[in-house]
């Protein structure tokens, strides 16, 4: 499926963002949502959904005792592939960009 | 973390999210559950812990809806569309399932039975019962065969018009066509009583049908309806009395309607029974009749007293017998024993003193035995009366669970096609197309819309089965005049009516006086939280749409689901 056709909703695309920045650190989900001022409700989803598609790699990181361990998320080199090739067909940062279900598609 | 009651509060709800989540999502609740030591605030922790647990919350609905989707691999291409492309099974068994229920339809039997069961909601909609006044689907008829001059269709509409001045023009105007339909007027002047036309047709009557009491009946309602049942009785109203109780029978025309009504409802192809069996609004005897005579049999009582305390006790048997007579006349039509048969104890014990006072020893103690009897019947009556009622109306009656299961389908039906509605407008609105291939639905969708067909077939079912009999019942009507079992048919149409849960009655005891009869839920009631809970929901879905602007107003970013 090309990249021109794939449907990004604004809340994905500012996650996706965020770890376009800095593709090769390890991201926590609370960090994240700090960042992008979503809720966990918006956005573990959208990280599920993510993961799922090998877009995100993710693991567990043991804290101190006691406290349980944290699940830790960054890019695999698909979704980095997947996210500039989305960046370079908008020419613009994706943050920016309009939903495609609201400006039509993206 | 600080550890406070709120941290707590909030990791029990987290918890049990990922207690309640599939599988496959629990790492992520762990996930969830472990950023919570991270987080500061203690309202934040609460709001990240609900979120959380809403999260897991539609992963366990998703697992519980479609467990094929939570099982599945990743799909190939589109991997970031919030929604995908409608599910599969999900569209077939959806499908399905609607077919199936619009498959019902095809089914004469079927499409009455739904016919039926709308007649719940005529009174919770119609609230001002102008609607109940207009009788569309009888005007609509009324139309039909004045335009061709149906002399019988005339009066089979003429009886059941709600609408005095046009009952009557129709039975007028039936009998001038057909005079043999002149039976018509003793049912129509029976319900309209006060139409200028009455008089001459009670006079035309007599003459037709001698012997007849219920010409006398309609004067005597006549004159009721414009002084008033507790008015002093006048000549008119006396002389009509006396008619009646001198009458040899009592005939409403009962044979001749029910021939009528299935000539009719044949010729037509009337299909909704409550337009052909259900008269129950429409009595063809006068309403009056026992009030009347109950009250014309206390005064011939007392005048065969004064005749007996002036030691005629001739003159008093033959009051006493004329009462008698009556009350056997009326009693064949009288669905409440205690009230006008009340009193045949009493008239055979004045029988059986009259009778000693002239020395008939023998017919005294006939009536003594009478007396007795009747008194005994009156009873056991009076218990198998409350018996039937309260088999009828309780919990136990086949019938009202019939009509309960048939009007809760039809609410199941009306919701579930209510929900399909709305889910395909959404569908369309979302997907921008009417094509089916680029129809796009979101897990949740995909569940609702399944659970609106599975519904949609389930509730025709439950339609179809318990109202099958009744249709029978009411095709052995038509097709060979069996009315052997046109009262349970009634009874089930009547139940149908009133909305649902208002046929169970029970019997309320009172203070100060015999136990109330009536049902669990008026229909006013019922009405009432209708509405209350329409306008509750209505409100509170466009505050929810309104809050929903609003927060996508102050946070573009958040708050909406990817």
């Amino acid at each position: 499926m090309s990249m021109k056709s794939i449907r990004l909703s604004p809340q994905t695309l500012h996650v996706l963002d965020r770890f376009a920045m800095e593709p090769a650190a390890w991201r926590y989900g609370y960090e994240l949502s700090r960042e992008t001022g979503l809720k966990s409700g918006t956005l573990y989803p959208i990280l599920m959904r993510l993961a799922k598609h090998h877009l995100l790699e993710t693991r567990w990181v043991p804290t101190e005792e006691g406290v349980p361990p944290r699940h830790t998320y960054r890019l695999t080199p698909k979704g980095l592939d997947m996210v500039r090739s989305e960046q370079v067909a908008a020419r613009k940062p994706l943050a920016t960009r309009k939903p495609a279900t609201v400006g039509g598609r993206a | 973390m600080a550890d406070t009651l709120l941290h707590r509060l909030a990791a029990f709800v987290l918890r049990a999210g990922i207690r309640l989540a599939p599988s496959d999502a629990r790492d992520w609740g762990n996930a969830m559950l472990g950023e919570l030591h991270h987080i500061e605030g203690n309202w934040a922790v609460v709001a990240w812990s609900l979120g959380g647990a809403g999260v897991l919350a539609k992963q366990a609905l998703i697992a519980l809806l479609l467990p094929a989707r939570s099982r599945q691999a990743a799909p190939v291409g589109n991997p970031l569309a919030g929604e995908v492309k409608m599910h599969k099974p999900s569209l077939i068994t959806g499908g399905a399932c609607l077919a199936a229920a619009i498959l019902f339809f095809l089914a004469p039997v079927f499409r009455q039975g739904f016919r039926v069961s709308l007649a719940q909601w005529q009174g919770v909609i119609h609230v001002d019962q102008s609607q109940w006044y207009r009788q569309p689907e009888l005007q609509s008829l009324a139309r039909r065969v004045e335009k061709i001059h149906d002399a019988e269709g005339m009066a089979f509409v003429a009886v059941r018009l709600h609408d005095g001045a046009e009952s009557v023009r129709l039975a007028g105007e039936a009998v001038r066509l057909e005079p043999k339909l002149i039976w018509i007027w003793g049912v129509v002047g029976g319900r309209f009583a006060r139409a200028p036309e009455v008089p001459a047709w009670v006079q035309k009557l007599k003459q037709w049908d001698q012997g007849n009491a219920l010409p006398y009946l309609i004067l005597a309602q006549r004159e009721d309806m414009t002084l008033g049942l507790n008015a002093a009785p006048l000549a008119a109203w006396t002389e009509a009395m006396a008619g009646a109780f001198n009458s040899k029978r009592l005939d409403d025309y009962a044979q001749q309607l029910q021939a009528l009504d299935r000539t009719v409802a044949q010729r037509y192809g009337l299909s909704a029974p409550y337009l052909v069996v259900e008269r129950g609004i429409a009595p063809s005897l006068p309403s009056y009749v026992l009030a009347d005579s109950f009250r014309y049999a206390k005064l011939t009582i007392a005048a065969g007293d004064a005749l007996e305390a002036d030691g005629n006790a001739k003159g008093a048997i033959e009051k006493y017998l004329n009462v008698a007579h009556c009350v056997h006349m009326v009693d064949s039509y009288n669905n409440f024993p205690p009230f006008v048969n009340g009193i045949m104890p009493d008239v055979y014990t004045r029988l059986a003193a009259a009778y000693k006072e002239l020395g008939d020893g023998p017919q005294s103690a006939y009536f003594v035995d009478l007396a007795a009897t009747a008194q005994n019947e009156l009873e056991q009556h009076h218990v198998q009366w409350r018996s039937e009622i309260e088999n009828q109306g309780g919990i136990f009656g086949v019938t009202p669970w019939n009509a309960l299961v048939v009007e809760l389908s039809d609410a199941a039906m009306l919701t579930s096609a209510f929900l399909l509605l709305i889910l395909l407008k959404l569908i369309l609105a979302r997907s921008r197309s009417f094509k089916p291939r680029k129809l796009r639905m979101g897990p949740v969708a995909t569940g609702v819309g399944l659970l609106g067909a599975v519904g949609l077939l389930v509730s025709s079912v439950t339609l179809y089965v318990p109202y099958r009999p009744y249709a029978a019942i009411y095709t052995r009507f038509l097709d060979t005049g069996d009315t052997s079992q046109l009262k349970i048919l009634r009874e089930f149409l009547e139940f149908t009516r009133s909305p649902i849960g208002t046929q169970f009655y029970r019997f309320t005891p009172t203070p100060h006086g015999p136990a109330f009869f009536g049902p669990y839920i008026t229909e006013h009631a019922f009405t009432f939280y209708f509405w209350l809970a329409v306008t509750v929901l209505g409100l509170g879905s466009l505050l929810a749409i309104a809050g929903w602007h609003l927060l996508k107003r102050a946070h573009p970013r958040g708050g909406v689901e990817a």
